[in-house]
C-alpha cells in the first residue's frame, strides 16, 4: 500500500518535472537577432538592391589607372600603392593583395541580383512592383558582367569571339555551383539578353537614380552596341534613351569658383539633369592622390573657350569634373552626354554626317562659352569621327569608359594608339594589340575555381 | 535602485545567519595526520549526540563549544579513518588528535559535474578536481588563471595576442573554442572577471566526452565547473579575512629589438633625398611629418641653415621615447585584494557569506579597475531534513577606467596609424608636457589655429586628464533550489537561476581632448567669405554604451539511487529550459557639457565638407546610435546513470537532447542528440590482486559525443537590415549568409582510456589517460571562388582527428620531519585536419597567420608553414627561395604556388607537449612550493624588418642592423638588403620564410609560493584560528629556450612579455 502511494507520488513528480520543458512551441522559434532576416518580401529584395555604396552601384577602377587619360607626376610615383603602380605600368603581375575588388564587387552584384531573381520567382509578374524589381535585378546582373568584361577579357572583335575566353556566367544564387569561363561571345550574349529583358520590365522613372530606369537600360544598351560595333542598333537605343531624357546641363550656368562646380548629387538633392543612372568607381587611392593629373596632351585638346577646361580641372590639373560633384566619388554611371556622343558617332559611321554633327553641336553648345561657341562644320567623315572620338575623351574621362574605347578603337588602324609611360627614367609601352588589355584574373579565383588565367 | 535592493537583500542574509548556538565550555585542539604529523584542514569534530560541531582550519586547529562533560567527540576527515575521543573534563591547553590515513585516499574525492556530486571512485570519465588549497596557491584577481599548470590537458594558448584556454586541444575551427564555464550548476553567461577567486570552493574540469556530454551541445571543448563556498550544517561560525598586495614590474619596452634611433634618422634623411616625402606635401589628408623631415624641408627651403639643421637633427638622436614612456606613461602594476568571509551552520541551516574588494592599478597609466563582490549562500533543512531549500545571491560590481595614453601612434606618410617616431619627446628639458605629431602636419594645425579653429596639436601628458572613460559592470545572480527526498532512494530537485550582467560604458571626451578638438575642427565649415560655422558644436562628446545580458534558467531533475542486486544504481534524469536576452544600446551626444549634463543637436543627414580635405566627398557627422537585440534559447532533456557492481565494476551512460532557436532551420534540425557510455574496473578490489603492492588500481574506458553550436550560421539566405545607404539614400540590406541547406551541428567524439593508481606505501600515485577524438562537421571558414559572389565560405568544412595523453604523478619523497612532495603534470596532444577539400592560394594561409580559420588537410589546425629560404643573393642581397626546386628570386611566382607541399611545414604553433613540475616542501608551519612549467614541440614566427614599412618611413625591427649591405654579407646574415622600391612580394616572401620560424620549446620557472602558518595558540588571550602569511612570485623567468632569439616564446610578437610580479598576503582565521 505504502509503495503504491510512493509510486503515485513519483509519477506526479516526473510529470511535473518534464512538463517544465514542454512549454510553448514558439519558445524555440524566437529570432536570435532582431536585425536578421531571411529575405522574403518585395521590400526585402528592394533593400538588397538599394545596397548601393560599395555594393550594387560600384564599378572597377583599375582600367582607369591603366588608361591614358591620367598621368602620375614622376616624382610622386612612390606615394602610390603597389597595385596602382603595377596597373599604371601594365605590369605582368598586378595585385599586391589577394582581395581584388574589381573582380569581387561585380560578382557580388551578380550574386545579389540572382538572390533577388530566385526570391521573386513565385511572385506574379502582373504586379508592377515585381516587374520593376525583376527588371532592376536583370539590369544589375548585366551591368556587372559588362563591367567585368571590360577589365578582364580581351577586346570584342566579332569574329572569333566564340574562341576567346569570356567570363564565368552566373544565373543562380546557389554558391555551391562553381562556374567555368564561358567564351567571349556567350558573355556578351548574356549581357545583351539581360539588358533586353530588363528594358521590357523597368519603370520609366525610379525613386532614385541609383535604381536603374528604362532610360538607363536603353543608354546601357547603346553603350554595349557601340562596343559590339553595331552602329544601327547603337543609334536606335540612343534614340530611345533620348526620347525619355534629352536634357543637357548648360555649363554656362556653373560657377567655376566653387571647388566643385558640377552639381553635387551625393547626399544632397541637387540634380544633374543629364544623369540617367548613378554608379561610381570602387573607392580607390588613385583619384584621391593629389598627384594624379590629367594627361597633358588631353588637356591641350580643350579649346580656350571650352568651359570644361576650367570646370573640370583645378589649377594644377587635377580632375574635379566628376558628375558626383566631388573628388572621392568618381561618377561611372550613365548620362545623356554619353548618349549624344554615341549617337553622333554611330550616325557618322553610318554615313549620316549631318545627323552626327547635329548631335555633337547640341552637346558642345552646352559646353562652350555661349558667346564664343562656333558650331563644328566638317564634311570629311574621318575628320569628323576623329573630332567626335576626341570629344569622348574630353567629356567622359574617369568614367571607366576610356579603357573600353581604347580596346574598341585599337581595332581600326586609323585610330589605334600606343600607350606610353616614363617612370624613373624607364620607358613603358602598351601596344594596341597587347594581351595586357585584359587584366589578370585574381589568383584567389583561379585557385579556388580552377578557371584558366588570362595570358599576359 | 537595483543596487540598493541587492544590498538590502544581502544584509538580510547576513542577519539571518546570526542565530546559531554556542555552548558554555570551549575545547581547543589540533588534528594532525598520524603518519607525517601534518595538520589536517577541515576535519569535522562533533559531539556524538550531534549537538555541537566544529571543524579544523588549515593548521588543523579547531575550537568547539560544548554544554557539559563527560562527552565523546567524533573526528572525521576525508581520507582518514574516523576517530573517537572521550573527555571527562575540560582539558588544559591544546588537545592533540592524530588520525590514521584510510587505506584508499582517492575514494572520497567528490566531483561536481554541475548536475550531480559523484564520489570520484564511481566515475568512469575523465575529471580533474582542483581543491581549495591548490586553487589558492596562486594569487590573482581572476579565477581562470589559477587553473594554469594544475590541470593536466588544460593549456593557456598564447600564440595569438589574446590568451585563451583549451582543454585537450581545440575541437572547433571557427566556432567558439572556449570551454563551457559552469558556476554553481548553471552555465555562466556574464563577465567572468566579476568572479572573486576567494569565493570559490573548488573547480572540476570535465575533459572527456563521458564527463562533458551531460552538458551537451556546448561542451565540445570541455567544461569547467566552478563551485562557490557553501556553509555546512553543524559547523561553528568561521570568519576568514584574506588580504594581499601584488606588485608587478613595469613592462619591458626594450623587449622587441628595434632599429637604432640614429639609423632611423639617417634613413629618414636618405628617404628625403630620394624625394619620398615630396609626394605628401600636398597630401589631401595633410598627413604629419616627423620632426626630422620637417627640419629637412626647412633646410631645403632655406628657412634654416645647413648647420642648424644638422645640429638640431643631431640633438634629436639623443632622445628615446621609451624613456618617457617609462617615466610618464607606464608604472608598476599594483593589485590589492581584500576578502572577508563568514560561514557556518546549525543543524537546520548553513550559510556562507562573503565580501570582497579588489583594486588594481594597471601598468599603463590611466587604467585601473575596482571590484566589489558580495556572495551569500544559504541552505535550510525542513520537513525532517527531507526538504532542503537553498538560496544564493551574488552581486559583483566593477568599475574600470580606461584613460590610458599608452604606446603612442601617429598618422604619417605610411598608410594608417603607425608607432610614433622613436625620438619623440613628451616633455621638454624642464619636464613640461609638449606636443607630438599626431594626425596632421604641424603647419596645417597652426594655420587652422590662425583661422580661428581649435588647437589641433596633441599633447600626450596633458591629454591624460582630459577624458573620463570608464566601464561599470554589474553582475547579479539569484539562485534558489529545492531538493526533496521523496523516498530514501529518490530525490527530486528543482533549481532556478536568474543571471543578469550589465555593462555601462561611459566615455566622456571633454572639449580639451584631442578626440573632440579633432572632430570639431574637421567638421568646421568655411564659406566663400571665410565665415566659419561649426557642424559639431564646440563642447565635449559623450559616448555611452550599455549591454545587458539577462536570463532565466530552470531545471527539474530526479535522482534515483538504490541498491539493486549486488550493486548500486544511480540515475538522474531531468530537463532544463534556459533563455537569455542580450540588449546593446549605443548613444553619442555632441556639445556635451558634463557640468549640467546638457547636449546639443547636430545634423546627421547633410553631408559636410571636411576642413582637412574640402575636396573630398561630403562627410556626415558620425552617428553612433544603435541597438541590437539577441535572444538565445535552449531546451534540453538529459539523463545520466551508473551501475556499480560489488564496488568493482561500473557501467555508466548518459544521453542528452539539446534544442536551440537556430535561425532559418526546420524544427527537426534545431536539436542534436548526444550520448556517452563508460566502463570502469577497480582492479585493486579484486581478490587476486589483494597482495600486490598497489593499494588502488582503477581502469576506465569511455566513449561518447558532445557538441558545439554556432548560431551565426543559417541554412537559409540571411540578411541584415541597415538604416541608410549613403548613395541610394534608402534603407538597405546586406547578405550575411549565403544559403546552406547542408548545415549541421558540430560534433566531437572522444574515446578515453584511463588508469588511476596508488602505491601501498602512499608515496606514489597518479593517473594516466589516453584519448582519441574526432571532430565532425566542424564549422570553418575558407576562401571561396569570388565569382560565386562570396569570398569566404562558412559552413561544415572539415573534420579533425586527434589523440593525446595526460599523465599526472604524485610523489611523496620525504614524509617527516620535513615533508617533500612532487606533483608532475604532463600532457601531450596532437590533432590534425581531415576531410578538408577546399583549395585556396597558399599565400592566404600566411595572411591569416596560420590558425585563423584556414586549415590544411593532414596538418594540425594551428600549423606553421614557411617558404624555404635559400640565402641572400650575392649581388643584390635579395632573399632567395625555391621555385620548382630551383633557387629563385621570382617572389611573385613563389607566392602563387598552389601546392602546400612545396612549403616547409614546421609543426604546430601550439605546444604538443606541456606540463609542470611542482615541488612542495614543508617543515612545521612553513611551506614552500615552486612550479616549473614546460611547453615543447611548437613553433612561432618571429618578426624582422618589414621593408614595406621601412620604405614608408616607419621605424622597423632591430634586424635592420644586420641587413645585407655589400657582397659578402650574405655569408653572415639572412636579413635582406633594402630594396629599391616597395616590393610586397619580396617582403611577403621574407616575412614568411623559414629563417624567421623559431622553435618555441622552453622551460620556465613559473612561480614560487612560500607560506607560514602561525598557529592559534601563539596568541594567548586572543581566540584566533591562526594566521597564514604568504608570499607569491609569478612569471619568474625562462630557464631554457630552444630559440636563441632572446624572445619569450609565449609572447613572440607582443610589445612586451608578462611582467614579473610579487605578492604578499595575510589570511586571518577566527
Amino acid at each position: 500500500m505504502k509503495d503504491s502511494i510512493s509510486i503515485y507520488r513519483v509519477v506526479v513528480y516526473v510529470i511535473l518535472l518534464l512538463s517544465l520543458a514542454a512549454c510553448d512551441k514558439d519558445f524555440l522559434d524566437a529570432k536570435p537577432n532582431k536585425s536578421l532576416l531571411v529575405p522574403k518580401t518585395l521590400r526585402d529584395f528592394q533593400a538588397l538592391l538599394d545596397y548601393a555604396n560599395n555594393g550594387m552601384n560600384a564599378t572597377p577602377y583599375l582600367c582607369e589607372v591603366a588608361s591614358d587619360d591620367f598621368i602620375i607626376s614622376e616624382t610622386s610615383f612612390l606615394s602610390y600603392n603597389e597595385t596602382l603602380r603595377n596597373s599604371y605600368l601594365w605590369n605582368d603581375k598586378i595585385y599586391s593583395s589577394p582581395t581584388v575588388l574589381d573582380w569581387e564587387t561585380p560578382y557580388k552584384q551578380i550574386f545579389y541580383a540572382n538572390v533577388v531573381l530566385d526570391g521573386i520567382k513565385d511572385f506574379s509578374l502582373n504586379n508592377p512592383e515585381v516587374r520593376n524589381l525583376k527588371g532592376m535585378a536583370l539590369y544589375y546582373r548585366a551591368w556587372a558582367l559588362f563591367q567585368l568584361s571590360q577589365t578582364f577579357t580581351s577586346p570584342f572583335k566579332g569574329v572569333n569571339a566564340d574562341k576567346e575566353l569570356g567570363l564565368p556566367i552566373r544565373t543562380e544564387s546557389d554558391v555551391t555551383i562553381i562556374s567555368p569561363r564561358s567564351n567571349l561571345k556567350e558573355t556578351y550574349e548574356q549581357i545583351h539578353s539581360d539588358i533586353l529583358n530588363s528594358i521590357q520590365l523597368l519603370e520609366v522613372k525610379q525613386e532614385t537614380l541609383t535604381r536603374p530606369s528604362k532610360a538607363a537600360a536603353y543608354g546601357f544598351m547603346a553603350r554595349l552596341q557601340l562596343i559590339l560595333q553595331d552602329y544601327q542598333k547603337a543609334k536606335t537605343y540612343a534614340d530611345s534613351t533620348l526620347l525619355i531624357n534629352n536634357n543637357l546641363l548648360d555649363y554656362n550656368t556653373l560657377d567655376s569658383a566653387k571647388s566643385y562646380p558640377l552639381p553635387t548629387i551625393y547626399l544632397t538633392n541637387i540634380e544633374n539633369p543629364e544623369v540617367l543612372f548613378i554608379s561610381v568607381l570602387i573607392p580607390n587611392a588613385y583619384f584621391l592622390n593629389n598627384n594624379t593629373l590629367v594627361d597633358t596632351a588631353l588637356y591641350n585638346l580643350y579649346d580656350k573657350s571650352d568651359l570644361r577646361k576650367i570646370l573640370f580641372y583645378t589649377n594644377n590639373k587635377q580632375f574635379r569634373g566628376s558628375y558626383m560633384g566631388n573628388r572621392t566619388l568618381q561618377f561611372s554611371g550613365l548620362a545623356t552626354d554619353e548618349t549624344y556622343l554615341i549617337r553622333s558617332e554611330a550616325l557618322v559611321r553610318m554615313g549620316d554626317i549631318e545627323g552626327g554633327k547635329k548631335d555633337l553641336n547640341t552637346l558642345l553648345s552646352n559646353r562652350f562659352k555661349k558667346e564664343k561657341f562656333l558650331p563644328i562644320d566638317i564634311i570629311d567623315s574621318d575628320e569628323l569621327l576623329k573630332v567626335i572620338l576626341n570629344e569622348r575623351r574630353k567629356e567622359l574621362l574617369s568614367r571607366g569608359i576610356r579603357w573600353s574605347d581604347l580596346k574598341r578603337l585599337n581595332q581600326e588602324n586609323k585610330f589605334e594608339k600606343v600607350l606610353y609611360r616614363k617612370v624613373n627614367g624607364k620607358d613603358y609601352i602598351l601596344e594596341p594589340d597587347s594581351k595586357r588589355y585584359a587584366f589578370p584574373i585574381p589568383d584567389s579565383e583561379v585557385v579556388a575555381s580552377g578557371i584558366p588565367q588570362n595570358e599576359r | 535602485m537595483k543596487r540598493k535592493y541587492v544590498f538590502c537583500l544581502t544584509l538580510l542574509f547576513f542577519i539571518g545567519t546570526l542565530h546559531s548556538g554556542f555552548g558554555q565550555f570551549r575545547i581547543k585542539g589540533r588534528v594532525i595526520s598520524d603518519s607525517d604529523l601534518q595538520p589536517l584542514n577541515k576535519a569535522v569534530v562533533k559531539t556524538i549526540d550531534g549537538k555541537y560541531s566544529s571543524s579544523s582550519d588549515s593548521l588543523g586547529v579547531f575550537t568547539l563549544s560544548i554544554g557539559q562533560f563527560p562527552i565523546t567527540l567524533e573526528i572525521t576527515h576525508i581520507g582518514f579513518e574516523d576517530d573517537y575521543f572521550e573527555l571527562n573534563s575540560n582539558p588544559n591547553g591544546l588537545l592533540e588528535i592524530r588520525l590514521k590515513e584510510s587505506v584508499r585516499q582517492l575514494e572520497e574525492v567528490i566531483v561536481s559535474t554541475g548536475y550531480q556530486q559523484i564520489p570520484r571512485e564511481r566515475m568512469t570519465g575523465s575529471f580533474v578536481q582542483v581543491d581549495n588549497q591548490l586553487f589558492n596557491r596562486r594569487v590573482s584577481t581572476d579565477v581562470l588563471s589559477r587553473l594554469e599548470d594544475i590541470v593536466p590537458g588544460l593549456v593557456f594558448n598564447r600564440d595569438m595576442r589574446t590568451t585563451n584556454i583549451s582543454i585537450r586541444g581545440r575541437n572547433t575551427i571557427s566556432g567558439d573554442g572556449q570551454p563551457l564555464i559552469v558556476v554553481d550548476n548553471f552555465p555562466f553567461e556574464g563577465d567572468l572577471s566579476s568572479l572573486n577567486p576567494n569565493d570559490i570552493e573548488n573547480v572540476s574540469v570535465l575533459k572527456d566526452a563521458a564527463a562533458s556530454s551531460i552538458w551537451g551541445a556546448r561542451a565540445g571543448n570541455g567544461v569547467i565547473v566552478i563551485t562557490t563556498k557553501k556553509g555546512g550544517y553543524l559547523q561553528e561560525p568561521r570568519v576568514t579575512f584574506n588580504t594581499n598586495l601584488t606588485i608587478a614590474q613595469k613592462p619591458n619596452l626594450y623587449y622587441q629589438p628595434t632599429m637604432a634611433i640614429e639609423d632611423y634618422i639617417d634613413w629618414e634623411q636618405s628617404l628625403f633625398e630620394r624625394g619620398y616625402y615630396n609626394g605628401f606635401v600636398n597630401s589631401p589628408n595633410r598627413v604629419a611629418f616627423t620632426p626630422v623631415v620637417e627640419l629637412l624641408f626647412q633646410r631645403r627651403d632655406g628657412q634654416i641653415s645647413q648647420n642648424e639643421a644638422s645640429n638640431r637633427i643631431n640633438a634629436l638622436k639623443s632622445y628615446d621615447i621609451r624613456r618617457d614612456y617609462e617615466r610618464f606613461l607606464f608604472r608598476n602594476t599594483t593589485n590589492q585584494q581584500y576578502a572577508l568571509s563568514l560561514n557556518g551552520g546549525s543543524a537546520k541551516q548553513g550559510y556562507a557569506v562573503s565580501l570582497g574588494y579588489d583594486k588594481n592599478l594597471a601598468s599603463i597609466v590611466g587604467n585601473d579597475n575596482e571590484r566589489i563582490t558580495i556572495n551569500a549562500n544559504h541552505s535550510y533543512r525542513l520537513v525532517n531534513n527531507k526538504l532542503e531549500f537553498s538560496t544564493g545571491i551574488f552581486y559583483g560590481s566593477q568599475l574600470q577606467h580606461r584613460n590610458f595614453i599608452g604606446l603612442l601612434t601617429y598618422t604619417g606618410t605610411a598608410s594608417g596609424a603607425t608607432p610614433i617616431y622613436p625620438y619623440a619627446r613628451i616633455v621638454d628639458e624642464n619636464n613640461n608636457p609638449i606636443s607630438i605629431e599626431k594626425k596632421h602636419r604641424n603647419s596645417f594645425a597652426m594655420s587652422a589655429l590662425d583661422n580661428g579653429l581649435l588647437n589641433w596639436t596633441f599633447n600626450p601628458l596633458e591629454e591624460l586628464g582630459f577624458s573620463d572613460k570608464s566601464t561599470r559592470n554589474e553582475e547579479l545572480r539569484l539562485r534558489t533550489g529545492l531538493n526533496y527526498k521523496i523516498l530514501p532512494s529518490l530525490k527530486a530537485e528543482v533549481s532556478y537561476i536568474y543571471q543578469s550582467s550589465t555593462s555601462n560604458l561611459r566615455d566622456y571626451y571633454s572639449l580639451d581632448t584631442y578626440f573632440a578638438r579633432d572632430i570639431i575642427n574637421t567638421y568646421t565649415q568655411v564659406d566663400g567669405n571665410g565665415n566659419k560655422t561649426l557642424a559639431i558644436p564646440a563642447g565635449g562628446i559623450l559616448d555611452r554604451a550599455s549591454s545587458t545580458i539577462s536570463g532565466h534558467s530552470l531545471r527539474g531533475q530526479l535522482n534515483f539511487s538504490k541498491k539493486i542486486g549486488l550493486g548500486d544504481l544511480d540515475i538522474i534524469a531531468g530537463s532544463e529550459i534556459r533563455g537569455h536576452n542580450t540588449e546593446i544600446i549605443n548613444n553619442r551626444w555632441y556639445g556635451y557639457d558634463d557640468e549640467y549634463a546638457t547636449s546639443l543637436p547636430v545634423d546627421y543627414v547633410t553631408g559636410f565638407k571636411s576642413y582637412v580635405n574640402p575636396d573630398a566627398s561630403a562627410i556626415r557627422i558620425p552617428f553612433n546610435e544603435g541597438q541590437s537585440y539577441q535572444i538565445d534559447r535552449y531546451l534540453s532533456y538529459y539523463t545520466n546513470g551508473a551501475y556499480r557492481l560489488k564496488n568493482k565494476y561500473i557501467i555508466s551512460g548518459s544521453g542528452r537532447l539539446d534544442q536551440s532557436n537556430l535561425f532559418g532551420v526546420k524544427a527537426n534540425q534545431k536539436g542534436v542528440p548526444l550520448w556517452s557510455s563508460g566502463l570502469a574496473w577497480i582492479i585493486s578490489s579484486e581478490d587476486f590482486i589483494k597482495n600486490s603492492s598497489w593499494s588502488y588500481l582503477k581502469l576506465r574506458l569511455t566513449y561518447g559525443s558532445s557538441g558545439n553550436v554556432n548560431k551565426s550560421l543559417s541554412s537559409e539566405t540571411t540578411a541584415i537590415f541597415s538604416s541608410f545607404d549613403n548613395l541610394s539614400q534608402r534603407p538597405y540590406a546586406t547578405i550575411q549568409n549565403p544559403p546552406n541547406p547542408h548545415l549541421q551541428w558540430e560534433k566531437v567524439k572522444m574515446l578515453n582510456l584511463g588508469l588511476d593508481f596508488e602505491h601501498e606505501s602512499g608515496r606514489f600515485g597518479g593517473s594516466i589517460e589516453y584519448y582519441y577524438k574526432r571532430g565532425l562537421n566542424l564549422f570553418g571558414q575558407v576562401p571561396y571562388a569570388p565569382s560565386t559572389g562570396i569570398t569566404t565560405f562558412r559552413g561544415n568544412t572539415s573534420s579533425t582527428k586527434g589523440q593525446g595523453i595526460d599523465v599526472s604523478l604524485n610523489f611523496k619523497v620525504i614524509k617527516s620531519p620535513i615533508s617533500w612532495s612532487i606533483n608532475s603534470l604532463n600532457s601531450y596532444v596532437y590533432d590534425k585536419i581531415t576531410d578538408f577539400k577546399m583549395k585556396f592560394p597558399v599565400s592566404t594561409f600566411f595572411v591569416s597567420g596560420g590558425g585563423g580559420g584556414y586549415v590544411v588537410e593532414g596538418k594540425p589546425q594551428f600549423a606553421v608553414f614557411s617558404y624555404d629560404f635559400a640565402g641572400l643573393d650575392k649581388q643584390s642581397g635579395d632573399p632567395l627561395g625555391y621555385l620548382n626546386g630551383e633557387i629563385s628570386n621570382d617572389w611573385a611566382k613563389i607566392q602563387l604556388v598552389e601546392d602546400i607541399e612545396s612549403l616547409r611545414f614546421h609543426g604546430s604553433s601550439r605546444p604538443l607537449a606541456f606540463g609542470s613540475l611542482r615541488n612542495n616542501i614543508s617543515w612545521r608551519q612553513l611551506t614552500f612550493s615552486a612550479n616549473i612549467s614546460y611547453r615543447l614541440g611548437y613553433y612561432f614566427r618571429r618578426q624582422s624588418v618589414n621593408y614595406l614599412q621601412l620604405l614608408q618611413g616607419v621605424q622597423v625591427h632591430g634586424d635592420y642592423e644586420n641587413r645585407w649591405q655589400k657582397p659578402g654579407d650574405e655569408l653572415v646574415t639572412n636579413v635582406p638588403s633594402i630594396p629599391e622600391l616597395q616590393n610586397s612580394n619580396r617582403n611577403f616572401f621574407y616575412m614568411n620564410s623559414s629563417v624567421l620560424v623559431e622553435k618555441g620549446d622552453h622551460i620556465r620557472l613559473q612561480d614560487i609560493q612560500i607560506s607560514y602558518g602561525i598557529p592559534s595558540n601563539k596568541f594567548r588571550g586572543f581566540k584566533s584560528g591562526g594566521i597564514d602569511i604568504y608570499v607569491y612570485a609569478n612569471n619568474l623567468g625562462l630557464l631554457w629556450t630552444a630559440s636563441k632569439t632572446g624572445l619569450d616564446p609565449d609572447s613572440p610578437i607582443s610589445e612586451y612579455p608578462a611582467q614579473r610580479s610579487i605578492s604578499m598576503g595575510v589570511k586571518f582565521k577566527l
